[in-house]
């Protein structure tokens, strides 16, 4: 007839393998750290029984031997080694981005050009007449068209920012 | 050709700010808290190998027993006689792997400042512009240029400048952050597969470590106190109530305890005393070394748990920045799904047009 131990042991058991099915490890450790309370005072042969179950169930839920999980991390770790040459140049695309941004470049650059006074000049001359007619144009009803030819497409963005890129090399 | 990107320009200028740049301060620092999450959680895990490492010199040394009475092993039962080596093989392939886990993270960590940085930008046009003027007027007044539209000049800059250092920014944060999104989704699934495994390493450092705690303590004493656990508090109270029954009843009895009856008694609380005061305290040491590496797993898998799912998080708020940034950062901010091209909108175009022409016209 089995004793209280046993039967407290068996109960603890059964909701450690439950719980292994659950996503929440909280449940798991309960389950197990109250078997392991209580296993060791159980009489021989149940508790060889119990202990040789509980390993087992242990082992099968991490899907290999005790000795795997480490060789399994040094397996995973390794795409982190990838990852980290992808996201280091991320960050010089980023900051090679930042830098070029084209005003805050404009304001280093001119800081020390004399000679740009009159390319900001003649730039700021063509824009007001380019200006002029995009107003024509917004008075007119064809802003739509005009918006749509300019953000229809990545191109005409790069060659408006290497227009204005020019400001500075005149 | 050159005339008409600049009309585009001009015009889209004065709307393209209606998509905000997001804000991406927070989520930069997310990272590095994923990144810190991460790397104390194998910072502990090298400490507790390294710890178990030294645990099963010692249990070598002094013959640990394995297993309790007649226990068979099992699985999950540590063999002191070869611990000591596989445990230095553990650790070492654990120091390499971690080491690339913290490398890929922080690499991670310098993209999100960088984009961060990049998104900030966006708003430094305007600043930008104010300098260039201010230097511009300084130069000329040190030149002695006539520059009779200058005043005129510095709107017009200034009011481009903003809007357009928008537009590049938030352009380059679509391009920079669509081409990494395959990156960052790799990374994240990657840190939540590692973090699983981390959560099983914890799993097994606490039954390894409950096993060195116990080998310390002596394996056979605590399996014996564990057997005894419930019964210890009562077998120690036994002989002193014992005593006190037999004092009192003798008392009552006016008939005091014969040599041999309190010899016996004393005797029976003298071996007590010995459990009480070297045996329980050993056993509630060795329950407390238990409990306190029991809370050591918890908080380490809850801290896992956290990491797991910051990092989804993160991963979907920059592709929904991405995203944001590709349907309507910059100049495709005019697209009329991103529900800048109202009527409002147009409207301050035509106002900011007109304030730059009389601008202009009053130089």
């Amino acid at each position: 007839m089995p004793d209280n131990n046993e039967l407290r042991a068996l109960r603890h058991l059964n909701d450690y393998a439950h719980a292994l099915t659950t996503d929440d490890f909280n449940d798991d450790d309960i389950a197990e750290n109250a078997f392991l309370d209580v296993i060791d005072a159980v009489n021989p042969p149940k508790k060889d029984e119990l202990k040789e179950l509980y390993a087992k169930l242990k082992v099968g839920s991490q899907n290999g031997s005790k000795a795997d999980i480490f060789l399994a991390y040094a397996e995973a770790a390794k795409s982190f080694g990838a990852l980290k040459k992808e996201f280091e140049l991320g960050k010089i695309k980023a900051n090679n981005a930042q830098s070029s941004l084209l005003f805050p470049s404009l304001a280093k650059e001119l800081k020390s050009v004399a000679e740009s006074l009159a390319a900001l000049k003649q730039a700021t001359t063509e824009i007001l007449n380019d200006l002029d007619n995009a107003k024509k144009a917004l008075d007119s009803g064809d802003i739509k068209k005009l918006i749509d030819e300019a953000s229809a497409s990545k191109d005409s963005l790069d060659k408006v920012i290497a227009a204005f890129k020019t400001i500075t090399t005149k | 050709m050159l005339k008409k990107l600049w009309i585009a320009s001009g015009t889209l200028l004065t709307i393209a700010g209606c998509t905000a740049t997001p804000d991406l301060s927070k989520w930069a620092q997310a990272s590095e808290d994923i990144r810190d999450g991460m790397v104390r959680s194998q910072v502990t895990t090298i400490g507790k190998l390294d710890m178990l490492v030294g645990a099963a010199a010692e249990a070598k040394s002094q013959g640990w027993q394995s297993t309790c009475g007649t226990e068979k092993p099992t699985l999950l039962t540590v063999d002191w006689m070869t611990a000591e080596e596989e445990w230095k093989t553990d650790l070492e392939n654990y120091r390499v792997a971690a080491m690339q886990v913290e490398g890929g993270l922080t690499a991670m960590v310098l993209y999100a400042q960088a984009v961060n940085e990049l998104a900030v930008s966006a708003g430094t046009g305007k600043e930008a512009s104010e300098g260039i003027v201010k230097s511009l007027s300084s130069i000329g007044s040190t030149l002695g240029v006539a520059f009779p539209t200058f005043n005129g000049a510095g709107e017009i800059f200034t009011l481009i400048s903003e809007q357009w250092t928008k537009v590049e920014a938030q352009n380059s944060l679509a391009e920079t952050m669509s081409a990494m999104q395959g990156n960052v989704d790799n990374l994240a699934e990657a840190l939540v597969k590692q973090a699983a495994i981390q959560i099983r390493i914890v799993d097994n450092l606490t039954d390894k470590g409950t096993q060195a705690i116990k080998g310390k303590y002596g394996t056979e004493r605590v399996c014996y106190f564990q057997k005894k656990a419930n019964q210890l508090y009562a077998q120690a109270e036994r002989p002193y109530k014992n005593y006190n029954i037999a004092d009192n009843e003798a008392a009552l009895a006016s008939k005091p305890l014969s040599d041999k009856e309190s010899r016996e008694l004393e005797t029976e609380i003298t071996n007590h005393l010995v459990a009480d005061q070297f045996g329980l305290p050993i056993y509630r040491q060795y329950m407390d070394e238990v409990t306190a590496l029991r809370r050591w797993e918890n908080a380490s898998k809850t801290q896992l748990v956290s990491v797991q799912r910051a990092v989804t998080e993160w991963a979907k708020a920059h592709r929904e920045v991405a995203d944001t940034m590709l349907a309507c950062g910059g100049l495709r901010s005019l697209r009329s799904k991103c529900g800048n091209l109202t009527f409002d909108n147009l409207k301050i175009a035509r106002d900011r047009i007109k304030s730059i022409e009389a601008s202009f016209k009053d130089n």
